[in-house]
């Protein structure tokens, strides 16, 4: 029984490294991108191409204080004024977005549409369902954009994203969503820095090997063939309706690219438990995701689903939670058994660590430098200040050596800093949960949750959001769909 | 019309002239990427090497042909996984 137990506590240890693996593996990937790109669209871009009608589709529920701004930044957007429009469906809203859209209607004419469900607060998807019924039945439109009410798109964007349609595989395309907020606080910035790695560094790793994870929902264009192909409407039955959208299209047989260069700004979440309600509907969105496609993801000739590369990442994304708590358990096994050699171990796992945290800064860097030099310090504290003291621990051998020989017998014991080493993965997400929980009103809560936040790191807060999202789905709770606040605060090329 | 006027009129029509200054754009900023991330990767790789170098670097190698098992006090069998990183 113990031989298993042991040779199982060192194979959990170094699965616990795949997901750290899989990232470099993708930041690599990155590589291959310049020759992919660049010969997609030198291949199918041309003078003759005729660009298509577009409808943006703006989904809008009390969105009053942002829609002004994004609306009229739609219309001015540099693409033929004749064939682009804008469709904002209020869902029952409360506030003054009736005025609002009167107003914007006085300006800009038919070219805004303002579209009122009487009953609303079913969700996103129901909302932009309701637009799809409408833009979908006429025959002019030829393209959608669907985007969110705060979400800025600089000059080029669509036109940027709409030229990819010349090739008649794509079925819908991305583009890259900086986190704008203006001024930036350490919880937007870290999210910048988050979507620097996880948008412009990690969808072009899925250009290269060609099946996208999801569409960015604040920025994604597609044809009307291909909405119409997926039966007009968009998924209401999980709470990731744009990774369904995504799926779907890709399982059709369309493609789905990431544009890098079509940049739009975004308001993201300026407190944690804001970040941590908008992410546990993510993730609850996508092991729902993950239940419904399992079939298609492990078959690696149904479908580009199936790609082994996509099918590893999509999973060891979803497992890296429960591999850090198990990683802690197996780490704390082998600890208090003899020659257990758990300090070796633990240095193992956190030089890998080490290696694809500088990959990542490096990878920021070069994809998005300005992000970079603005984001800097949340990027060099993204995995929390105990955990970079691990990392950098972890290059000398003597300092990890000496967890377990600190008595001067190597068999002792794990002594309490020992073992403080060994949990640390699993308590940095409980920390990181602290963080959420004290966070309120007042100086006092406010300092000490952002404290707890940099002592546990944003990637433990984002792996506690996972085993929530985890816990919620197995006591099967309602699929409440809670919005994100959006205040106004995001500005086009944010520089702060 | 202005020189400007005429540019802001232009960049409104996504016609041949737009879509080569993007692609131009695109290259541009592509390879940038490219070179950036090359020279980045080397970084880590020489900070790898040179911490592997200095810091001797033994514990990182898993072999788990050379896992031993060894008797302990209790009579028993136990994986020695101490084996499986030397």
């Amino acid at each position: 029984m113990t031989d298993w137990v042991a040779y199982a506590a060192v194979g959990v240890i170094v699965a616990a490294t795949v997901p750290l693996i899989v990232a470099a593996y993708q930041i690599l990937l990155v590589l291959g991108h310049k020759r992919i790109y660049l010969r997609h669209l030198s291949g199918y871009l041309n003078g003759s191409y005729t660009f298509p009608n577009v409808t943006i589709l703006v989904p809008a529920w009390n969105e009053a204080d942002v829609l002004a701004a994004s609306v009229t930044r739609l219309c001015e957007l540099k693409y033929p004024s004749h064939q682009l429009r804008v469709c904002v469906v209020d869902d029952a809203s409360t506030d003054a977005t009736g005025e609002v859209m009167a107003d914007l209607r006085a300006v800009h004419g038919d070219r805004v549409i303002h579209l009122r469900r009487e009953h609303g607060g079913q969700g996103k998807a129901h909302t932009l369902n309701a637009g799809l019924d409408l833009i979908l039945n006429d025959q002019w439109s030829q393209a959608v954009l669907i985007t969110d009410a705060d979400v800025l798109f600089t000059d080029n964007a669509v036109t940027k994203m709409a030229r990819h349609f010349a090739d008649p595989s794509i079925g819908a395309v991305t583009a890259y969503i900086k986190e704008g907020s203006q001024p930036g606080t350490w919880m937007t910035k870290s999210v910048r820095y988050e979507y620097a790695s996880a948008q412009a560094a990690a969808r072009r790793g899925y250009n290269v090997i060609g099946t996208h994870a999801c569409l960015a929902g604040g920025a994604q264009l597609h044809t009307c063939d291909n909405l119409r192909q997926l039966g007009g409407h968009i998924d209401t039955t999980t709470l990731a309706e744009d990774t369904v959208t995504t799926f779907n299209t890709q399982l059709a047989g369309r493609r789905v690219i990431f544009e890098p260069n079509a940049l739009v700004y975004a308001e993201e979440p300026n407190s944690i438990r804001a970040l941590w309600g908008q992410r546990l509907r993510w993730a609850r969105g996508n092991l729902q995701v993950t239940a419904k496609y399992f079939p298609t993801l492990m078959n690696p000739f149904k479908s580009r689903l199936g790609n082994p590369a996509f099918t590893i990442t999509w999973f060891s994304v979803l497992a890296q939670p429960f591999l850090m708590i198990a990683a802690s358990l197996a780490l704390l096994y082998l600890a208090l058994v003899p020659g257990g050699q758990a300090p070796s171990l633990l240095r193992y796992l956190w030089l890998t660590a080490f290696v694809v945290y500088l990959l990542v800064l490096v990878v920021v860097f070069a994809v998005d430098t300005t992000t970079f030099k603005q984001t800097w310090k949340q990027g060099v504290a993204y995995p929390g200040v105990v955990n970079l003291a691990l990392m950098l621990a972890a290059i000398r051998p003597s300092v990890f050596a000496g967890l377990q020989d600190v008595t001067g017998d190597p068999d002792a014991p794990a002594t309490a800093v020992a073992l403080f080493a060994y949990t640390w993965l699993a308590v940095a997400m409980v920390v990181a949960w602290l963080a959420k929980q004290v966070e309120g009103p007042g100086r006092f809560r406010h300092a000490l949750s952002r404290f707890l936040l940099v002592i546990a790191g944003y990637g433990p807060l984002l792996c506690a959001v996972g085993i929530a999202a985890a816990a919620k789905q197995l006591r099967r709770a309602d699929n409440t769909w809670t919005k994100t606040e959006k205040t106004g605060r995001v500005q086009l090329g944010a520089q702060q | 019309m202005s020189e400007r006027q005429h540019d802001r009129e232009a960049d409104t029509v996504p016609g041949e002239c737009l879509q080569d200054r993007l692609y131009v754009e695109d290259q541009k900023s592509e390879t940038k990427v490219f070179w950036k991330l090359v020279v980045g990767l080397l970084l880590v790789i020489a900070a790898v090497a040179a911490t592997a170098v200095a810091g001797g670097d033994n514990a990182s190698t898993v072999v788990p042909a050379s896992t031993s098992v060894e008797q302990s006090d209790d009579g028993k069998s136990h994986p020695n996984p101490r084996r499986w990183l030397e």
